[in-house]
């Protein structure tokens, strides 16, 4: 369970400055999840040391580092290569599922999402991982 | 009334496209892209009606019309003519006398082919149900996410119009590394509009966005043709989005202001 007095500390990694304030905001106001956005895959890596996230929610396709091409990265590194990893993305294929598993994803969330759906979607895939 | 509709294209993108076109708007639509199997799928399904293009593997449309015109059960189900090559008078004449009710030309205009389905099976149904379910977003949530949407809303138009030059940009664009740059550009910006655009509450522009999307896959793999059919399809898909009325009101407002002339 997501303990009430410590808040989840969420990387969000996305490009798309739209959607970085709609997934904080929807991730704050439940009240369980404190949320810090990377603009880049590139810039997720350099922030990982410092904000110690406990989760990090990602996007799929973006400029540079893709999501998957970053989890690659953060898998080869001792501190980051268990760290929880959702990955948020639109078009979702079989084979990607598979890919993203084997990247030790524990949750996958499609694109659109409802953002008054995503802090119990975060919770529910966040429990299943810690059940 | 019958809204199925059997595809005859040997082209098979083109088919799909058609397919995915048509059945957004409610006609339940089987493909299939030789002249033998269609023949046969219209013996075994008789479909509300045909559309078909002539030059086919296995058997020409001209005999599919006139294996249709032959059989009783099969002789009044309406066929339409999708052709490059067959456009002169004495082709239309000998295709009227097999048969056929219409033509259309290609490269396609796909808003003149809905128009030309809904002469023979009915009105389109603009308001099919969504796919997905409904996409909530309640605004009454709370104050922030009423603020992001107003915000996202009054940007939106502008975005509109930022693919439209960029779409413009692309086709008069000679030198193909260029143009292949400004592909991928478009690309990603349809891509980030059909992610936000559902989310914000936009479920149409996103699902425009995801089907431009799936285009611009297929024509940067293929290479860019001037001659290719996907272009038509990629304007009609542009008009749409424009004439969403938050869009065309968005840029109304801003011809008024004077932001764009």
């Amino acid at each position: 369970m997501i303990s009430r007095s410590e808040k989840l500390r969420v990387l969000y990694v996305d490009d798309d400055p739209d959607l970085q304030q709609i997934v904080k905001h929807g991730l704050e106001m439940s009240g369980n999840f404190l949320v810090k956005i990377s603009p880049s895959g590139e810039q997720a890596i350099v922030d990982i040391p410092e904000y110690k996230p406990d989760l990090i929610i990602i996007d799929v396709i973006m400029p540079g580092m893709s999501g998957p091409k970053t989890v690659e990265y953060l898998r080869q590194n001792p501190d980051t290569k268990e760290l929880p990893v959702i990955f948020i993305t639109s078009r979702v294929q079989a084979h990607q599922i598979e890919q993203y598993n084997r990247l030790g994803a524990i949750g996958i969330i499609n694109k659109p999402f409802n953002p008054l759906h995503l802090a119990p979607q975060v919770t529910t895939i966040w429990e299943a991982h810690h059940g | 009334m019958n809204k199925t509709i059997l595809v005859i294209e040997d082209e098979e993108t083109l088919g799909k496209s058609i397919k995915s076109f048509l059945e957004q708007y409610g006609y339940q639509v089987t493909c299939t892209n030789d002249g033998m199997t269609g023949l046969q799928l219209i013996r075994d399904t008789t479909p509300g009606m045909v559309l078909t293009d002539l030059l086919l593997p296995k058997l020409h449309g001209f005999d599919i019309c006139k294996s249709m015109k032959n059989d009783n059960r099969l002789k009044d189900i309406p066929i339409i003519i999708m052709t490059a090559v067959y456009k002169n008078a004495i082709h239309k004449l000998e295709a009227r006398k097999l048969g056929v009710e219409d033509f259309i030309e290609k490269p396609l205009n796909f808003s003149e082919l809905l128009k030309k389905v809904e002469v023979f099976l009915g009105p389109a149904q603009k308001n099919k149900p969504e796919k997905t379910g409904p996409l909530l977003f309640d605004e009454s949530a709370s104050d922030q996410f009423r603020d992001l949407r107003e915000d996202y809303t009054s940007r939106l138009p502008q975005k509109i119009m930022e693919l439209e030059q960029l779409w413009a940009n692309i086709q008069i664009r000679k030198d193909a590394i260029n143009r292949g740059a400004q592909l991928e550009k478009f690309r990603r910006m349809v891509h980030t509009l059909s992610g936000s655009g559902a989310t914000f509450g936009f479920k149409e522009i996103s699902d425009h966005a995801l089907q431009l999307e799936e285009l611009l896959d297929i024509l940067i793999s293929e290479g860019f043709n001037p001659q290719d059919e996907k272009k038509n399809k990629i304007d009609w898909i542009l008009d749409n989005m424009r004439h969403h009325p938050v869009i065309s009101t968005g840029i109304e407002v801003m011809r008024q202001t004077r932001t764009i002339h």
